[in-house]
């Protein structure tokens, strides 16, 4: 089991008050292992996020929620009590920043805003993250992670030609979005450690997505071409490539650093895999002729006569020793036997009730503010007492003085 | 007030001293550039940022200072050419390091060390400097030395296999997905929590982004989850467990709509736009768990009812009833016609003195009173060579014209 460091981290005592939801929650999960004191608000009867998938068969544990919410803190309000608007007052008014995902609009309706709040805390920094932006033609419209991969652009470039435009798993939109958001945050709070004004950071999935579409977006603007979806597999040596035990990705072509071609050809000959000698022919750099669908037939049928005698992991080794562009097709699963993974000790084990649990590792390595360690993910309002007492007791205190 | 434009961006004052090429460390510190900070990038004319010569190309026209990919993650920036195999470059390197709050390199580990650039040699120069490396996989391992790019690391990292249709044929993200976001994304936010940390502390430190360790955290919660479970994940296509009817639906045009109806009430959005369907008053649609139970049969008579109308009408009438949906827009929908990405700002068109005018993303981020902006094209290779080392370190005209023909500057 790991300690938490005794070091510092980066955000050490920066109080992040945290009312996001799955559209960008990465925002609070990154700052919180950078040291932040995240405070996650939920409902009372707990917050939705704690029944997304994937869930621990054995408990029903969201581990979605517990990946994206370890080390924070968790209080429990009811926004729609006058009671717990004020709590919520005083909970903004003891922190720096503010990361909320609500509907346009809707907390300055209840009066806890950043206008409303923002005037008695002239330093504090608010986040906004919404699916358009808080404001224009679109701000009030409904979208989730597959509604913003399509309007954002990202779609379009996912699948093949001749089928659906196909959505990528695992709901990156919150992964896009939680980094630029939590950017715009620290920016800004940087500003105000500089200057003491605080500011809105607003911030649109959508325009998130559309940042993040490679040159999709040049492609139109320079040369007038729509980008769309392409076959993966458009020149001899590229592609995926069938072994014993799973597949590996190829990326010898020529188009991409050309001496991966030739270094692959050399390979296969040197093996003895059968056909490889006629890859050397000239006519194999000539571009034309490796443009056709026989030469790619004829190239990527020797080579998965090679890569078919060895395991994926046989595959990247003896193709990346010879400089040629390779990775083993990983299943989940095969990530914890990663050999570069396994040496940087990346992923980190800590107790699961009776269990052990292995946690994914720090996307990000400090040598002055470490990580923390993944240790608690708190119940919801398992800090009520300690945060929400503490605010009641100083409102006490105030009104006493 | 001050007026738009002219109010103090927040990276004002930082200097970056950027050795970073290709697609994700130039895009960290784009959004450095066009927050204000002096972003000084260094370049050799035989071995420039790669993308300079990838497409897209201003009209099509190859050139070292055409390409618009280049050019948009290297907005507002200030580009030097030196040639570090000469001891002349890595000694004004070593001046201009004091000056320098940040440093920033995605080489292969080691390489720049070799130079005598390393953390140790710049912290010696600049004691609180932040030193950021993006090695692919680590500076130290038994791969540590392979190679890769933002396609490898899709398939390396876990994401590849699992972006696939429904009937399991893996197709994989269709760009070097972790180039564009997480690895210039990690980048940054570790950039600006060092930052914040020297500021309360007074320290610098060396900041490392493995692009391996970084991704494979886009799929942290199934990692987990399978650490727990001991099963791989199934990939889910354009499916969902959780919502009724779902998915990416054809229309006219061959445009596609994605539609997701989560609850009752969307549902009844959903019915009230498709009022005089036969499903759309189905009793046994009317309830959650009974659209779920029937999804796939939902989904073929959304499909049936799309087929034949615009796509963007579509989106707006379900828009209107609050139900959530969004065609799959290209490239040409977001620069033409989506009105809330030109309500944003999102894209800004700069004059550069080769390509003319030349579209750039902005951060998809507004500070409301530092808002960023590309406020410059992107550099010419060693545009600035005269300005960054006669005007910024005080190299004299003649020893100046001497080390460009030495080589200094290539």
């Amino acid at each position: 089991m790991t300690e938490a460091p005794l070091t510092l981290g980066a955000l050490d005592g920066i109080r992040i008050v945290d009312l996001t939801d799955a559209s960008c929650v990465y925002a609070t999960k990154i700052l919180v292992d950078l040291g932040g004191e995240v405070i996650r608000v939920e409902p009372p009867e707990g917050d939705p996020m704690r029944r997304q998938p994937p869930l621990d068969t054995a408990t029903g544990d969201s581990l979605f929620h517990a990946f994206m919410n370890v080390n924070k803190r968790s209080v429990t309000l009811d926004l729609d009590t006058a009671e717990g608007r004020d709590l919520f007052r005083r909970l903004v008014d003891s922190a720096d920043v503010v990361i909320e995902s609500r509907a346009p609009g809707s907390l300055d309706r209840q009066g806890i805003g950043y206008r409303a709040l923002a005037g008695g805390h002239p330093a504090l920094v608010w986040t906004s993250v919404t699916p358009f932006g808080s404001t224009g033609p679109y701000a009030e419209w409904q979208a989730d992670d597959l509604i913003i991969q399509a309007m954002g652009g990202l779609m379009t470039l996912s699948g093949l030609p001749d089928r659906e435009p196909l959505r990528l798993y695992g709901e990156q939109t919150c992964f896009i979005a939680g980094l630029h958001a939590a950017s715009g945050t620290l920016m800004a709070y940087w500003h105000a450690l500089m200057t003491g004004e605080g500011q809105h950071v607003d911030v649109s999935v959508q325009e998130c997505v559309a940042h993040t579409l490679e040159n999709a977006i040049q492609y139109y603007t320079a040369e007038d071409h729509v980008r769309g979806r392409t076959r993966g597999r458009e020149e001899p040596g590229a592609g995926v490539f069938q072994c014993l035990d799973g597949e590996v990705f190829l990326m010898a072509g020529l188009s991409m650093i050309s001496s991966s071609w030739h270094n692959l050809v050399a390979l296969m000959v040197a093996e003895g895999t059968p056909g490889a000698d006629g890859l050397l022919d000239p006519k194999w750099v000539d571009h034309a002729w490796r443009k056709t669908v026989e030469a790619r037939t004829i190239a990527n049928d020797i080579v998965a006569r090679f890569t078919a005698t060895k395991t994926k992991n046989q595959v990247y080794d003896l193709t990346q020793q010879h400089r040629i562009l390779s990775a083993p097709m990983n299943q989940v699963g095969d990530l914890f036997d990663n050999a570069q993974l396994k040496f940087l000790n990346w992923f980190q084990d800590q107790a699961w009730g009776e269990r052990v649990a292995t946690w994914p590792g720090p996307p990000i390595r400090m040598s002055e503010t470490p990580r923390r360690a993944p240790v608690r993910v708190a119940k919801a309002g398992a800090d009520d007492a300690k945060v929400l007492g503490t605010l009641a007791a100083r409102a006490e205190k105030e009104s006493a003085a | 007030m001050n007026a738009p434009g002219t109010k103090r961006l927040p990276m004002q004052g930082i200097r970056v001293l950027d050795f970073s090429w290709g697609g994700a460390g130039p895009f960290a510190t784009k959004a450095l550039a066009d927050f204000g900070a002096e972003v000084i990038k260094v370049e050799t004319s035989t071995h420039y940022d790669f993308p300079r010569t990838m497409a897209p190309y201003a009209g099509k026209t190859k050139g070292i200072n055409r390409s618009a990919y280049f050019a948009n993650r290297n907005s507002s920036k200030t580009g030097v050419t030196l040639n570090l195999k000469t001891p002349e470059a890595v000694a004004l390197v070593k001046k201009l390091v004091p000056s320098c709050d940040l440093a920033v390199n995605n080489f292969r580990a080691g390489t720049l060390e070799r130079a005598g650039l390393g953390y140790q040699d710049m912290a010696e120069l600049r004691p609180d400097i932040i030193y950021v490396s993006m090695p692919l996989q680590g500076t130290g391992g038994p791969q540590a030395n392979y190679s890769g790019v933002g396609h490898t690391l899709n398939v390396l990292a876990g994401i590849f296999g699992m972006t696939a249709y429904d009937d399991g044929t893996v197709v994989g993200p269709g760009t070097n997905f972790p180039d564009h976001s997480v690895n210039p994304g990690h980048a940054l936010v570790a950039i600006m929590a060092a930052l914040v940390h020297r500021k309360r502390t007074g320290r610098g430190q060396y900041i490392e982004v493995s692009q391996l360790e970084s991704t494979t955290n886009l799929l942290g919660p199934d990692i987990l989850a399978y650490s727990l479970n001991r099963t791989n994940p199934v990939p889910e296509g354009n499916t969902s467990r959780t919502k009724a009817p779902y998915g990416v639906f054809a229309c006219a045009d061959g445009e596609w709509l994605t539609i997701s109806v989560a609850d009752d009430r969307q549902w009844s959005g959903l019915a009230e736009v498709a009022a005089g369907e036969g499903w759309a008053g189905e009793r046994r649609f009317a309830g959650h768990a009974g659209r779920l139970a029937a999804s796939a049969e939902l989904n073929r008579a959304v499909a049936a009812w799309t087929k034949d109308k615009d796509a963007f009408m579509l989106m707006e009438a379900l828009q209107a009833a609050g139900v959530p949906a969004g065609v799959v827009q290209n490239a040409r929908h977001l620069v033409t016609r989506d009105p809330q990405i030109a309500h944003r700002g999102h894209l800004v068109t700069l004059e550069h003195a080769e390509m003319g005018p030349t579209v750039y993303n902005n951060a998809p981020y507004r500070l409301s009173n530092t808002p960023s902006r590309p406020r410059r094209a992107a550099p010419l290779l060693g545009e600035h060579n005269a300005e960054v080392f006669k005007g910024m370190l005080g190299v004299a005209d003649e020893d100046f014209s001497r080390m460009a023909e030495a080589g200094v500057f290539k």
